[in-house]
């Protein structure tokens, strides 16, 4: 089949289609430390961050920390007795020490370890050693800082800013209307893969917003993706919900599993070419069924990828999903984080072992594309260029650095 | 090496050459690395040796309950098994131990975690904040 005999050509989706300009950007957004401290302050200390599942925090008590890179927060997401979620700066009323040192747990009480200030799970401060010495203190009255927070479709955001200049309904706008009820809570088994690269977080996240680089730089990690009908995968039903998006990007039809393992794990596991093993759920079940995922029904569904502005992108499989992030953690480092989730653990020694050569796979998937923007950081800093060229078939990063910039400029959306 | 501690289940006796190499490594980051430091050869003669035999390695373990931790010598023939999703990816994938375009010795930080996360019980309401804390 070919270019001009595939039906569903007309829902490929290219810049002028959606009115896009930016063809050409400056080099230095990637490199400047000027660009960088600006996105600190009106990108990420302003929007909407999305920092874990509602689920890691499922019983009262329960409590996360994450850290909050680039604008080196450690907050606190913590259930409190009342079965809500609420979040904290990780430092302790008394003299800012960090209160929490462990990564998650379970706890009526936190506890600061310097003079032992201790705090509910709703932030109030419930108890101050030698109170007496502390008359400018009323206990009552002092608590930790809180941040900001609220849930969609069971993920946890925060926003930085001293008053939100949007709800985080208002922020996601029909995006998050429209893949508000993908059934993400069913999938309750995480692998999680975190790398530090030295690159800028916007590289990183280009390599995801377009699939052009696909058939050459994963021309044998992804051989599943490419077809002869749309060798350079443009994007079908690319959408934009400013300062969002999403794409679906499909799989190549003629693909057979080659390689004696790979044929092994697809074979005794029901895995597939979708990065799931089969779970056994009914096709209802499946994600790419839900009406939002692939509305106009694109054949040979791959993924849809929903991409959650600025740093945020969510892969919708069949399966399973995966939650990447960005986080940056200056204008040349980034902790790259892959959260995969699946309906269910491994239930034999055959599953742990097909859950570890599908992760293997998209680790080497990933690899590539850490190499591949670490050397493209490295060469951009010698100043070889300076400018890019976004294709029309590259319009979710036109559309991007469009949405990046219009923050810089003070006119972002809302 | 240690003739009891590199014992093979009977049946697998044939992979204890690759026991050394493979039979220590519990996590998914030994794995990783250990693929990249072994010449391609040592890769390719590992995977000519486990591959064929996946059917009866899992067969054989899938028998043994999945909750409880392995006997020693299925638990060795598991970890030695577990090699294969690495190798693979060198055999299979690439045709070389590491990840094109990555510089010799590529070492990206990778951490892996599997859990569970329960159900969510209680109400999904969200207040961003509380009277007292302030």
């Amino acid at each position: 089949m070919n270019q001009t005999t595939d039906p569903w050509a007309k829902h490929r989706t290219l810049a002028r289609d959606r009115g896009l300009g930016s063809a050409v950007v400056d080099a230095d957004r990637y490199t400047s430390a000027d660009v960088y401290a600006a996105e600190r302050e009106k990108i990420f200390r302003r929007v909407w961050l999305l920092v874990g599942r509602e689920s890691e925090v499922s019983n009262p008590g329960d409590f996360i920390k994450r850290e909050i890179y680039p604008l080196e927060v450690e907050a606190l997401i913590v259930r409190g007795k009342d079965g809500v979620v609420r979040a904290f700066h990780n430092t302790c009323a008394h003299r800012g020490s960090a209160l929490v040192e462990a990564s998650e747990g379970t706890t009526n009480l936190f506890v600061c370890p310097y003079h032992a200030w201790s705090f509910g799970t709703d932030g109030g401060c419930k108890a101050i050693p030698g109170a007496e010495y502390f008359p400018q203190v009323d206990k009552d009255k002092i608590g930790l800082t809180p941040i900001h927070a609220d849930i969609w479709n069971g993920f946890v955001f925060l926003n930085f800013d001293e008053t939100p200049r949007q709800t985080l309904r208002e922020y996601l706008g029909d995006f998050g209307e429209l893949y508000g009820e993908i059934p993400f809570g069913d999938f309750r088994h995480l692998v999680e893969m975190t790398m530090d690269i030295d690159t800028n977080w916007k590289c990183l996240l280009d390599a995801s917003l377009e699939s052009y680089h696909v058939p050459f730089l994963h021309r044998k990690s992804l051989p599943m993706i490419s077809s002869t009908a749309n060798p350079l995968n443009v994007y079908y039903d690319a959408q934009l919900w400013p300062p969002h998006s999403s794409f679906i990007l499909q799989s190549n039809p003629d693909w057979v599993p080659n390689g004696r393992v790979l044929q092994f794990v697809y074979a005794a596991t029901g895995a597939n070419m979708r990065r799931t093993l089969d779970d056994g759920a009914p096709p209802s079940a499946k994600l790419s069924s839900a009406e939002a995922v692939n509305p106009l029904g694109i054949p040979n569904f791959f993924l849809r990828v929903l991409t959650v502005f600025p740093l945020t992108q969510l892969y919708v499989f069949d399966d399973s999903y995966n939650v990447q992030q960005v986080w940056p953690m200056g204008v040349g480092k980034v902790r790259f984080v892959s959260r995969f989730y699946f309906r269910s653990p491994p239930a034999s020694y055959l599953e742990r072992f097909g859950e570890a050569h599908l992760t293997a796979s998209g680790r080497d998937v990933l690899s590539e594309d850490v190499a591949m923007t670490s050397s493209q950081f490295r060469s951009l800093r010698s100043g070889g260029v300076k400018r890019f060229y976004f294709g029309e078939n590259e319009l979710l990063l036109r559309h991007t650095h469009e949405m990046i910039q219009a923050y810089l400029d003070d006119r972002a959306p809302g | 090496v240690n003739g009891r501690k590199s014992a093979l289940p009977g049946g697998f006796e044939d992979l204890a050459p690759f026991v050394a190499e493979w039979g220590e490594l519990e996590s998914f980051e030994e794995r990783y690395r250990r693929r990249q430091s072994l010449p391609m050869a040592r890769l390719s003669a590992f995977y000519d040796a486990v591959t064929p035999r996946l059917p009866a390695i899992f067969e054989y373990l899938d028998r043994f309950a999945f909750d409880e931790p392995l006997p020693p010598a299925e638990a060795l023939l598991f970890r030695v098994a577990m090699g294969l999703t690495e190798v693979a990816q060198a055999v299979e994938v690439f045709g070389q131990p590491a990840v094109p375009h990555a510089p010799l010795d590529h070492c990206v930080p990778v951490r892996v975690t599997t859990r569970v996360c329960q159900a969510v019980p209680v109400p999904r309401a969200a207040k961003p904040f509380l009277g007292g804390a302030r």
